[in-house]
């Protein structure tokens, strides 16, 4: 008997209520399972498939319970060690070159070719020193930091510390290869964010987007350091000076683990409320790094693309950096009034107006936040010292901390911008970088306002129990 | 949100398609809707209900005989349409969102009076035109067909006969977060039920003791399993392994869903694959294993919806 189509159809349509529910899981199984057979059989695999002798016997040092932190904690200081320690030679040839040698050549030709002081003033005080101060201390520890953090990770070693560090993010609601993102923002925020492509998983991505910036990245390293061995050092006995302001910078460091933490948990439990799904984190075999390799795409890939970017933000900085300390309004520059008008504010919260104006014009890069914040102290203040209204130094620590008591700095400060390094908005090159991984403004944001706010509350806090008890 | 609502605009809408689908249910359980039973349902008070029974039968939707109110049939076509946008919301969210299970019912019940009937289609479209949503509630089809079925209360399923998990009810929401956190899901299957004294429902579900508080079992609605579905013997889940230990998958649990499920399958865990465990964390959990001659970290959590059984020794292939 023939069937019209239209009957055929409802037949159907009333059959495939019959079916199992989870027809599509069952059939998605039974394909995979039929592919893996048909590999099984084809395939012929030239060793036996169980791991090597060593490399588990590696694996069970890597994730034993007491030994994995003590390993974990030992690498990520020799990297850090060799990062800061040694960058400061290449670091200090290129501060010499295009600072001291670079800056005096072109002043001599402006003047030579009779520019008028104006145009000098911007384009060299200001665009080519805020971008020479950029590349002479980002570029050595990164081009350090980055080979090295790609070794580990082509040696195998950074997939077990995401392993080992899995249980404390995913108590947080995040995902353990949160570890190797953040890892990767010590070297520099940017980087990190670029690294969240790792997490599949929008939501957990997300939260390691947001919470990148409390990695403390290599261009605060220098406000830290600086700050710690000015301040905190000198507080200690003699002799116990550097072993106390390192010290409080890993202090910080850690902190800055513990907000990105909270901060998870936090967004986790609120706006980005989810399950932790589909964690899945392949152990590769331990293999032997490409050494030339590694360094070449990671020169290029990493640290060459992020310090670009950089350079891109920095020389339209120095600009406005120039023109804050030279346009004048009334009878004092645009940076004198600034700082006269928000140091009530700073104050609330340990800090001065300088170091707020400084971190407004260093948005771009927070390698320039100390010399911007010696050059403005010096032309509010009008302490000896300094090159000119507009154009940023570094000098040596002694004169650091005569030029900073003369602006008014006591301890409290130098913790309150400890903390306020740690705690601010990202600089514009990560903002940018996380604008182009989420492509959303709100999310832009939220990276943006929600440090720096939690940075405004720690440090008045900080600043408020300090003031109490002195 | 409750303050904003007189003056929004989509307030009308909301109100009329929330006792679209009051009607329905009272249609389907063939008592009809009343004013209270409306006011009921709606938490307004009865001159409000009794006000949009009005509009519902100026529109035509609706038809009263005495007190009771029943739709007509293009009420019924209507209020099919919303359920039907309510469930494949549903379906969208448990596929391809990590939203939890507890907010799925919420968040569709905001979507299903915005989105339009083409927008629909489109989803069901996207989602393969998906029959059941993650609740194991039928999804009415386009044409507005919804099969009755006839599903036993877990409660009431006689002891000692095995039986499939074919719905659980999503509120109240306190007890279906308990039932999630059993790992129960359309699909689940379970053994050796036996009630206790309290009312209680002690049970095997894949390969674990479990009680079911009599509570949430009230949520549960269960069949018979197929034919010919048998389970192997000393079934268990993968992250019952002891380290060290090797056995066969069997299958993936059915509460194992969406992402999650081709992210595994797509990693070779498929019926017959052959998974050690080799290490686990400093913490106990995420632990390491074996697949296919790769090392794969997963949570517990994942791990406890990999179903697996003992390595038999196999003939020669």
């Amino acid at each position: 008997m023939m069937k019209s189509p239209e009957d055929v159809l409802k037949q159907a349509a009333e059959l495939r209520w019959q079916l199992p529910q989870n027809l599509h899981d069952r059939i998605a199984e039974s394909i995979h399972g039929e592919a893996a057979r048909i590999a099984g059989r084809s395939v012929t695999r030239s060793a036996g498939n169980r791991r090597l002798a060593w490399q588990q016997r590696l694996d069970r040092i890597l994730t034993n319970p007491w030994t994995a932190f003590p390993i974990m904690v030992a690498v990520l200081g020799v990297i850090l060690w060799l990062t800061i320690v040694g960058a400061n030679v290449p670091s200090s040839m290129l501060a010499t070159l295009l600072v001291d040698q670079g800056h005096a050549l072109l002043t001599e030709w402006f003047v030579a070719a009779g520019a008028p002081a104006w145009v000098k003033g911007l384009l060299v005080d200001g665009m080519y020193l805020a971008t020479a101060w950029v590349i002479a201390v980002m570029l050595p520890p990164m081009a350090i930091f980055f080979p090295c953090f790609t070794l580990l990770e082509d040696f195998g070693f950074l997939p077990r510390v995401a392993f080992n560090l899995d249980r404390i993010f995913q108590k947080a609601g995040a995902h353990g290869k949160q570890a190797l993102t953040m890892a990767m923002g010590l070297g520099c925020n940017a980087a990190g964010v670029v690294a969240t492509r790792i997490i599949d998983s929008p939501r957990e991505r997300l939260i390691a987007i947001i919470t990148n910036n409390f990695s403390l990245c290599n261009g605060r390293w220098p406000t830290q350091i600086l700050m710690a061995s000015v301040f905190i050092g000198s507080l200690a006995p003699k002799g116990w000076g550097g072993s106390i302001a390192a010290l409080s910078v890993l202090v910080v460091a850690l902190l800055g683990f513990g907000f990105a933490l909270l901060t998870s948990w936090l967004l986790a439990r609120t706006v980005l409320r989810g399950e932790a799904t589909s964690f899945s984190l392949e152990l590769p075999p331990y293999r032997p790094p490409n050494f030339w390799k590694t360094l070449y795409t990671s020169l290029i890939d990493r640290t060459l693309i992020v310090l670009w970017r950089a350079v891109v933000f920095a020389l339209p900085a120095g600009a406005v950096i120039w023109l804050c300390a030279n346009i004048p309004v009334g009878d004092a520059s645009f940076a004198a009034w600034f700082v006269q008008l928000t140091d009530p504010l700073a104050w609330t919260m340990g800090l001065t107006g300088v170091i707020l104006l400084a971190y407004i014009v260093a948005i771009p890069a927070n390698e320039i936040v100390v010399p911007t914040i010696l050059m403005f102290t010096v032309l509010v203040t009008g302490a000896a010292g300094g090159a000119g209204a507009g154009v940023m130094f570094e000098p040596d620590t002694e004169t650091v901390r005569t030029i900073l008591t003369a602006g008014g700095w006591t301890t409290l400060t130098a913790v309150c911008l400890m903390l306020f390094s740690l705690c601010h908005n990202p600089c514009s090159t990560t903002l940018y970088t996380i604008y182009r991984e989420t492509r959303s403004m709100k999310w832009t944001a939220v990276s943006a306002f929600l440090p720096l706010v939690m940075g405004f509350v720690l440090c008045a806090i900080v600043a408020a129990v300090w003031r109490a008890l002195n | 949100m409750r303050l904003f609502e007189k003056s929004s605009p989509g307030t009308l809408r909301v109100r009329l398609e929330d006792a679209l689908k009051h009607l329905l249910d009272c249609d389907e359980s063939g008592r009809g809707a009343t004013v209270d039973s409306l006011a009921g349902a709606l938490c307004r008070p009865r001159g409000e209900a009794a006000e949009i029974l009005g509009q519902l039968r100026g529109r035509g939707l609706a038809t009263a005989t005495g007190d009771a109110h029943h739709l007509t049939e293009d009420g019924r076509l209507y209020a099919l349409q919303v359920v039907r946008t309510h469930r494949l919301y549903e379906t969208w969210l448990a596929r391809e969102t990590s939203t939890p299970a507890v907010d799925w019912h919420r968040e569709a019940h905001k979507a299903e009076h915005h989105l339009e009937a083409a927008e629909v289609d489109a989803l069901a479209d996207r989602l393969n035109n998906p029959r059941f949503d993650p609740h194991g509630d039928p999804i009415p089809t386009r044409e507005g067909l919804l099969p009755r079925r006839s599903l036993a209360a877990l409660a009431s399923w006689p002891d000692g006969c095995a039986a499939r998990i074919e719905h659980i009810e999503d509120e109240p929401e306190s007890l279906f977060r308990q039932a999630e956190a059993l790992g129960f899901a359309p699909g689940t299957r379970l053994d050796e039920s036996r009630h206790l004294e309290d009312g209680s429902i002690e049970c095997l579900v894949e390969g674990r003791r479990v009680i079911i508080p009599a509570a949430v079992a009230t949520l549960i609605h269960v069949t018979g399993p197929a034919e010919g579905d048998e389970l192997p013997a000393g079934l268990g889940r993968l992250s019952d392994l002891s380290i060290g230990g090797e056995a066969v998958v069997y299958a993936l649990a059915p509460s194992c869903t969406g992402r999650e499920r081709s992210r595994l399958l797509d990693l070779g865990v498929v019926p017959g694959t052959l998974i050690r465990c080799e290490f686990a964390s400093p913490f106990g959990t995420p632990r390491s294993y074996d697949i296919r001659g790769a090392l794969i970290a997963l949570r517990d959590h994942q791990a406890e919806r990999i179903l697996i059984h003992q390595p038999v020794a196999k003939s020669p292939a």
